[in-house]
């Protein structure tokens, strides 16, 4: 079930046979494996995605949000940095406001500790000002646990978001089309999370569930942002699209995860899947 | 970390010295401003020898530094039972993880209205002339009495507190071993061990100081870029100089508000609108700015100057009235005050590390795992059950312990680097602990019967 666990033990298999293989040289015959794998698992569809499938994951997992980042046109990379990071933000701040600032930590160190340093050129190139200080300054008020500090300091980091997020859009001629491409990005991201979090029908790393969690009500949200537009292109399809993400929210009925997981990780993929095949009749 | 001279005739004299190098500098900064107005010309040795930092922290005399006096006053600092109705701490307002400010632009008093002014951060207190936004008081033992008793922040009775200290054993202990000539809970003694305590929060080395000592790479072209705009055409030198950038001095910057600051405590109109020129150490740390908390953010501060600057008879004569910044200026600006912060938010030497115990009795703790580079290290335990585990933080950066069933459900606070975890295990079997900030750090215990 583990796809980064076959992909970590190939690697190590590979580097085995042949002791003074780098990883890139080893890459070739990884990736056609790591195929073969996810294509028993069903994933081809998924894999054929601007062909990211395959080299998901690098042989050490390096956070979250590396994944396939190579491959992802500036736009797309950026945004879907964006969307993540606003994951992270909503999932944390609903255990803020359940009084669960332990919980909600993690959730706010992530995006500057896995995701930030990977957005840095895409910033650059389209003339966003850095925002790292301001992740940290957000992060520190919830170490604090200070509400009224915390509620600046996120306001802070909202609009610096926004700003960026902007920056991008202005730049996309089919934005609607542009915000399902973000979407579909970051529910790719939601269910490496998903599936890392479960094993065995129960979910065993909270953390990564949480994630999933906010990954997928952002995409709600953002797609939300744009729903008009999408239903006067297509409203059928529209309907799909808000079914696929009702189904996918309905993964994660509370912020603490449920007893019982309400998927297993292939069904998450197959619900993410019901998502993709409506985007073509949005281009 | 501080280094504190012990004798006191020395230290007297590196006051001293230290006052007249403020001074210097103050006249240096502005000289050379005007110089290169006209040259653009950039001195690096120069500015290397005006931002060079200390090698030790002033003392005065009578209120030797010593480690007992800071633990005790550490310990007071956070202690509610100096307020009158035991919920209010300094460190209520002054918060270590928020660089010793709050994060709001004013804090709400005792009354629930703000109080008339921002709390500030403590970074450096120790080389202050004055106190406050306004500079009324002459001394940290002085000052710290202050909080105390006004009704809108602590609403103290220094009297009670004395006696609910003296009262208490552990705390009477703690004020003998400080004040081993004077070995009693006085108003005093109080006092003291806060501004002891409180001239030990020197904050870090930076990019910056990297620089001054030398190192031409340490600043990006932006930063340095930056850095040339501050000693140069933007003309913030002419107040924020010295190592801490601060001349110590006040200065009406043109902000709106009707507070007169030092005005009302000199009782003269001309320096009506005049504040303290604040320290620019680690402020990315410390938003919002200024005394009443109204600029939000580094690149609203520069804004300000730049564009906003109220005109009125009182604005300072070393402020430059317009200065033309671009977009890219000011950013570059931001870029550089930036250098002036640690890289993550810094916390002081003088704070003792935190324990936290997640069941079992933290001292029999007998296995140790350690959290350098983002790994658990060893990755896998064996205990006995009713062992106990401890997990040290030997990391940089900030990392938490929890473990989410099948069994056992616990999930540390935030580990700082130096704070530790205890976990106790009272069932056989195995658990995996993970590190909620870093997922991929993964830990098996294995506990047998
Ligand atoms: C209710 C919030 C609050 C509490 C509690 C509080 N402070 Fe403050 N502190 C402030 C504010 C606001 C100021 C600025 C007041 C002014 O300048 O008029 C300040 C100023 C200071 C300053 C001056 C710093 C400088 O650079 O000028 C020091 C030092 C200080 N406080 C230490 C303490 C100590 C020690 C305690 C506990 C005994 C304490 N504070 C309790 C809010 C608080
Ligand atoms: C005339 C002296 C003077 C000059 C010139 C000056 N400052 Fe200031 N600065 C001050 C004073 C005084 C304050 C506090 C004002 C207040 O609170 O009312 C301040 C506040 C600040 C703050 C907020 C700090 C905090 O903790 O609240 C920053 C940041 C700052 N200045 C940066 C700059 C920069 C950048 C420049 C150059 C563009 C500059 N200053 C020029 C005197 C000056």
């Amino acid at each position: 079930m583990k796809r980064r666990k076959i992909w970590t033990n190939l690697s190590t298999a590979v580097l085995i046979a042949t002791p003074a293989a780098t990883q890139a040289a080893a890459s070739p015959a990884q990736l056609a494996f790591a195929i073969e794998a996810r294509a028993d698992e069903c994933l081809v569809q998924l894999a054929q995605h601007q062909g990211h499938g395959g080299a998901a994951m690098p042989a050490t997992r390096d956070g979250e949000g590396e994944g396939g980042a190579a491959e992802l046109p500036a736009s797309l990379h950026l945004a879907r940095g964006i969307a993540m990071i606003r994951g992270h933000l909503l999932i944390g701040g609903e255990l803020i406001e359940a009084g669960r600032w332990k919980e909600a930590l993690p959730h706010f160190l992530h995006p500057e500790e896995e995701i930030y340093a990977s957005l840095r050129n895409d910033l650059k190139a389209y003339g966003v000002g850095p925002f790292q200080t301001t992740l940290k300054a957000l992060s520190q008020t919830v170490k604090a646990k200070n509400k009224e500090a915390y509620a600046r300091a996120r306001a802070t980091l909202e609009e610096r978001l926004a700003a960026a997020e902007s920056a991008v859009l202005a730049k996309e001629e089919n934005k609607p089309y542009f915000v399902l491409e973000t979407a579909l990005e970051t529910l790719q991201q939601a269910s490496d999370e998903y599936e890392e979090a479960v094993e065995n029908g129960r979910i065993a790393n909270v953390v990564e569930y949480q994630d999933a969690r906010g990954f997928v009500y952002e995409v709600d949200r953002l797609v939300g942002a744009v729903a008009d537009a999408l239903a006067a292109k297509d409203a059928e399809a529209m309907k799909a699209l808000r079914a696929s993400l009702s189904d996918l929210k309905a993964t994660f009925p509370t912020p603490m995860p449920p007893q019982k997981a309400v998927k297993d990780a292939g069904e998450f993929l197959s619900a993410v899947s019901k998502f993709e095949l409506q985007l073509g009749k949005f281009r | 970390m501080p280094r504190t001279r012990r004798f006191e005739p020395g230290l007297r004299l590196a006051g001293l010295a230290l006052a007249g190098l403020g001074l210097a500098g103050l006249c240096l900064g502005a000289f050379s401003a005007s110089v290169r107005a006209g040259s653009g010309t950039f001195d690096a040795d120069h500015w290397r020898r005006v931002f060079a930092r200390p090698e030790y922290a002033p003392m005065p005399t009578g209120n030797a530094t010593t480690p007992e006096k800071v633990a005790l006053g550490a310990m007071l600092f956070e202690d509610p039972r100096l307020s009158g109705d035991g919920t209010v701490s300094c460190a209520t307002c002054h918060q270590a993880e928020l660089s010793f400010t709050d994060g709001v632009p004013r804090h709400e008093g005792h009354d629930g209205q703000p109080l008339d002014r921002r709390t500030p951060s403590l970074w450096n207190t120790a080389w202050g002339l004055s106190w406050f936004w306004d500079g009324r008081a002459a001394g940290l033992e002085a000052q710290a009495a202050e909080p105390i008793l006004n009704k809108r922040e602590m609403a103290g009775d220094v009297r009670r507190a004395v006696e609910i200290l003296a009262a208490d054993a552990s705390a009477s202990r703690s004020f003998a071993r400080a004040f081993p000539e004077d070995p009693t809970v006085t108003r005093d003694n109080i006092l003291k061990a806060l501004a002891a305590f409180q001239r030990t929060l020197v904050s870090p080395e930076t990019k910056f100081d990297r620089w001054v000592k030398g190192n031409d790479d340490a600043l990006d072209q932006d930063e340095m870029a930056g850095f040339r705009l501050f000693v140069g055409r933007a003309r913030c030198v002419s107040c924020h100089t010295g190592w801490r950038f601060t001349d110590e001095a006040f200065h009406d910057i043109g902000l709106p508000g009707t507070d007169p600051g030092r005005g009302a405590v000199l009782g003269l109109k001309e320096v009506d609108n005049a504040f303290k020129t604040p320290s620019l150490r680690e402020r990315v740390w410390t938003a919002p700015y200024t005394h009443d908390g109204s600029l939000t953010t580094l690149e609203d501060v520069v804004d300000h100057y730049a564009d906003r600057v109220i005109e009125r008879p009182t604005v300072s004569a070393d402020l430059p009235r317009r200065i033309e910044l671009n977009a890219t200026e000011r950013a570059q600006l931001v870029a550089f005050l930036s250098t002036l912060s640690s890289e993550d938010p810094p916390r002081p030497a003088s704070l003792p590390a935190r324990t936290i115990a997640l069941g079992g009795d933290a001292q029999a703790a007998t296995t140790f795992v350690g959290q350098k580079n983002r790994r658990f290290t060893p990755g896998a335990v064996l205990l006995k059950v009713g062992e106990v585990l401890r997990i040290v933080n030997d990391d940089t950066r900030v990392h938490n312990v929890r473990i989410d069933g099948p069994g056992m459900s616990v999930n540390s606070d935030a580990q700082n680097p130096g704070d530790t975890v205890t976990v106790g295990f009272d069932q056989p079997g195995r658990y995996d602990a993970i590190c909620g900030v870093h997922p991929e750090m993964r830990l098996t215990v294995q506990v047998e019967p």
